[in-house]
């Protein structure tokens, strides 16, 4: 499976990249292709391209603030989920993404 | 016939204040005994409503219920015109005693966030002197009678009598003119209240049984005052509480005039030490009071540029004023602390409290040994531009104390204090000692030492300075000399004097309120004809003792090359200068606002008063309070001054930040700040503006210095307090307080326990100079919250400057951080962390594991 993911959190600091490095982690040990875009206080890095998103099968938000350039993934099926979440049960959220 | 009226209570606030004293004026106007009682009250005894203390110390609440009861021959009609004042007239009272209140000063009290959440009880007021100082509480003004009066036998008890119902007829008597006399509404206000309070039946029926049993007519009224402010103080309303002080304010009035002999102010002795409070303090009695003993100051209304307060600062004495009824919060003896950063006291302390000052005590000595080495040497930029950080000082304690903090020298030394508060003008003989301790405290440094600045606030009786109209704009400064010829000229000989000895030069001479050329030239010579005077007696005075002068007035501040010719230095005083330019007085709070030296009109002033100094080659200081506060570091440094001069505990902080300082970009601050709109956009510009230089901001996130191994905290508080200590005392931050409380905002959005015992709480604050990473390994796990629920044993604390956090240059920082959080995540990183117990090693893994290339 083709996945996508943003992750961003209030400060910047320390979540938003946790949250990318658990999806990431667990998304490639289960075998699925996966890119991870963060947005924190360096801004937005490793950003996703519109040909990632359109080949992508789902795109999941690990977010508690807005996603920044969001109208990239109109019509895309979206998850959205808690970036505390995503630190702590990452094989949960991708379960929620269909994966 | 008795009858009765219940009612219950509709004021917010109580049965209180006005409305109390309402009550009672009413009920005095009739021939009856009527009697008050609350539900609620202790005692089930009925108070005397004609006693406006009885009903205070009712304390009824808003919707309590009370029983009003009145007997004898006007007991119906006292009923009837009660019962509508409480239905009518107490409400409109209440509502119009609330729109006078006010509550700056407690706006600005912040308690740290460790008291915080421990709950802890405290007053406020408005900090303007730094640090926290503990000791036993020592009340200055209360009620006490010389000894040989409290000892005292009483002669005939009729005699006593008729001397203390003499002296409360007339006190109030004496109150009720004054108040009728008085100009403003709040004044009024007071001086009626406290005429009611003097003919408080009450008052006079202790001092009866107190003479009756034997005291004295001074033992009486002490007595009374005692038991009915003990009485008032007990209450729950703090409004109640502070009138225990107009108890005591009254008693001492009457203390007053039956000893008439022995009034006046009396000097302090501390015997421990001591966080001294007083409604008002004069500089006076703060001088004479043995500083090592005195740890701290609470103050009533003194103003923020009282000479108390000036002093205060001076002596790094930490200081809070607006405390409203000071003197009602604390009894002669509790342990008592005042915070002067907080802005608020304690008393007495508990446990836990004083155990967190013990701490931050103990951390901010170990931060000062660790920058001693720094602060020793002179204070010079990057690029080599040399700006000396002297201090202000009153006297040669205060001198050691600076120069031991890292003092270049001593850029005001204030000789009126030698003259205030006495009847006579200090002799020659006296006034050399003074000075010439000072010269020896200064170990060779330089001391510019400004002739007596007498007049305007500062009065001195034998002067006769007639009462002024206007006193800021009079007979002060030096425009007295020419009047007060032998006083100036003994206090010239009494400097000559003192600088035989002293490096050449090092002995300097100011003259205060210069604003014409020819009274700098007629200063000089005047100088000069005493050095010559000396010199013919055969005494010894230094070759080169260069004068200069005080720029305070703006007339002075345009024209510098038409003064340049009669001085040798100049020394700017913000605190008049700015006063003067927007023509506001500081002291008066409906103007206070205006005098504020970060309007951008002031900085061009100072910016041109720099330039046009620079451009003579004359040397230019800043001795006022601006020179000495280190937000405003970067503008002296831009304005290109050879001097500033604060108080002593800001001198580390300084000398420091001037280490760091860009000088080309401290200019481009002045310029942009002269090119503001208002103060409040100069204040953002100097929150946000990086005038450092780029090489000062090159210190490692991670350092060995910044981790602590071992640390003791049984609380997740306590742990977040520590990894703050520990930053501090690295000197990454100046107010660890803000840095702690931006954590815990933080913190409080959700918990940064990520599991597996580890936890990562973090902040952008502009409180830290440099981005951080604080490592703290706890000896025994704490409760974090964390997402796994499991206590927490490693703390990697990540501190980011705000403006730092944003700008291109700080990518490398950032990613640092980015790259930890996401080792975080792997747990070989966490075991191999979890191993490790030397910072040195942990500083090796985290750089190889974390630092790019």
């Amino acid at each position: 499976m083709k996945i996508v993911a943003v992750t961003a959190c209030p400060t910047g600091i320390a979540h938003t990249y946790m949250a990318a490095e658990q999806i990431e982690k667990t998304a490639k040990a289960a075998g699925h292709q996966i890119r991870v875009e963060t947005q924190g206080s360096m801004g937005i890095e490793n950003e996703l391209s519109a040909r990632d998103i359109a080949e992508a099968d789902v795109a999941i938000f690990a977010v508690d603030i807005e996603v920044e350039k969001k109208e990239r993934f109109d019509g895309k099926k979206t998850v959205l989920v808690s970036v505390s979440e995503a630190i702590k049960n990452p094989s949960g959220v991708l379960t929620k993404a269909g994966a | 016939m008795p009858v009765e009226y219940r009612f219950v209570c509709k004021l917010a606030h109580g049965l209180h204040g006005r409305p109390a004293s309402i009550l009672s004026s009413k009920a005095q106007e009739f021939n009856a005994d009527i009697r008050l009682t609350c539900e609620s009250a202790t005692s089930a005894a009925p108070v005397d409503v004609t006693s406006v203390l009885s009903v205070i110390g009712l304390d009824v609440q808003m919707d309590e219920r009370c029983v009003l009861t009145a007997d004898g021959p006007q007991a119906e009609a006292a009923m009837d015109a009660l019962r509508y004042v409480i239905e009518h007239q107490l409400h409109q009272a209440e509502e119009a005693a609330e729109q006078a209140a006010d509550t700056s000063a407690a706006a600005s009290t912040r308690l740290p966030i460790t008291l915080r959440r421990l709950g802890v009880e405290y007053a406020g007021g408005l900090g303007v002197c730094g640090g926290a100082g503990l000791g036993v509480a020592v009340l200055v003004g209360g009620l006490a009678l010389p000894p040989e009066a409290a000892s005292a036998r009483a002669g005939d008890a009729d005699a006593e009598l008729a001397d203390a119902t003499r002296a409360i007829d007339a006190l109030r008597a004496e109150l009720h003119d004054r108040s009728h006399a008085a100009k403003g509404p709040v004044e009024r206000a007071l001086l009626a209240a406290h005429e009611q309070i003097t003919g408080d039946p009450m008052l006079r029926q202790i001092v009866e049984r107190e003479i009756a049993g034997g005291a004295t007519a001074p033992q009486a009224v002490v007595t009374a005052a005692d038991e009915l402010a003990s009485g008032l103080r007990a209450a729950t309303t703090a409004y109640v509480r502070e009138r225990a002080l107009d108890v005591q304010d009254i008693a001492m009035q009457l203390i007053e005039r039956l000893l008439p002999d022995t009034g006046g102010t009396t000097q302090v002795e501390l015997t421990h030490e001591s966080v001294v409070f007083a409604e008002a303090l004069t500089a006076n009695q703060l001088l004479k009071m043995d500083r090592a003993k005195l740890k701290g100051l609470v103050l009533g209304a003194v103003g923020q540029t009282s000479h108390t307060v000036i002093l205060a600062r001076n002596f790094g004495i930490p200081c809070i004023i607006d405390v409203a009824g000071v003197l009602a919060l604390a009894s002669g003896g509790d342990a008592s602390v005042v915070d002067g950063d907080g802005g608020f006291v304690i008393t007495p302390v508990s446990a836990e409290v004083s155990t967190f000052y013990e701490r931050e005590r103990a951390a901010r000595e170990r931060r000062l040994a660790r920058l001693a080495p720094l602060v020793a040497k002179p204070a010079i930029t990057p690029c080599g531009h040399r700006l000396e950080v002297a201090t202000n000082a009153a006297d040669a304690r205060e001198i050691g104390a600076a120069v031991a903090m890292g003092a270049e020298g001593v850029g005001l030394f204030r000789t009126e204090f030698l003259f205030l508060d006495r009847d006579a003008a200090p002799d020659e003989a006296e006034q050399c000692n003074v000075y010439a301790s000072a010269v020896k405290a200064a170990e060779g440094r330089p001391v510019i030492f400004r002739t007596f600045d007498i007049g305007g606030d500062k009065p001195a009786p034998y002067l006769n300075i007639p009462a002024e109209e206007n006193p800021f704009l009079g007979f002060r400064g030096l425009r007295l000399y020419p009047a007060h010829l032998s006083l100036m000229k003994t206090q010239l000989r009494a400097l000559l004097r003192a600088s035989a000895g002293a490096p050449d030069g090092s002995v300097k001479i100011m003259a205060p309120m210069v604003a014409a050329p020819s009274e700098a030239a007629w200063f000089r010579e005047q100088v000069h004809a005493v050095r010559d005077e000396l010199r013919a007696e055969g005494a010894s005075v230094a070759s080169n003792v260069p004068v200069g002068m005080m720029i305070e007035v703006p007339s002075v501040a345009l024209a510098l090359d038409l003064f340049a010719e009669h001085v040798d230095f100049f020394s700017i005083g913000t605190n008049d200068l700015c006063q003067y330019w927007m023509a506001a007085d500081r002291g008066n709070s409906n103007v206070a606002s205006l005098c504020d030296p970060h309007h951008p009109s002031f900085i061009r002033l100072l910016r041109a008063i720099a330039a046009e100094a620079n451009e003579l080659g004359k040397w230019v200081g800043v001795c006022g309070e601006m020179g000495g506060r280190p937000r405003d570091l970067p503008l002296m440094i831009g304005f290109g001054l050879d001097e500033i001069s604060g108080s002593a505990r800001q001198i580390a902080t300084l000398k420091l930040a001037v280490g760091e300082a860009d000088r080309q970009r401290c200019r481009e601050l002045v310029d942009r700040a002269c090119a503001c709109a208002s103060p409040a956009e100069v204040e953002t510009l100097l929150d946000e503006f990086n005038w450092r230089a780029a090489s000062a901001g090159e210190r490692a996130i991670i350092e060995a210095d910044c981790m602590r191994i071992g640390a003791d905290a049984t609380t997740k508080e306590e742990a977040i307090r520590q990894a703050v200590e520990v930053l501090w005392i690295a000197g990454r931050t100046d107010a660890p307080r803000d840095v702690e409380e931006a954590v815990w905002a933080r913190e409080e959005t959700y918990s940064t326990g990520l599991g597996h015992g580890f936890a990562v709480p973090h902040c952008k604050s502009d409180a830290v100079s440099t981005p951080t990473l604080t490592v703290l390994k706890l000896n025994a796990p704490v409760e974090w919250g964390s997402m796994d629920d499991k206590p927490v044993s490693t703390v990697l604390m990540l501190t980011v400057p705000e403006s730092e956090s944003q700008g291109g240059g700080a990518a490398a920082h950032m990613k640092v951080f980015a790259t930890l959080a996401r080792q975080l995540m792997h747990e070989e990183f966490r075991e191999a962390l979890t191993v490790l117990t030397e910072p040195d090693e942990i500083k090796r893994f985290l750089d190889s594991m974390l630092q790019p290339g």
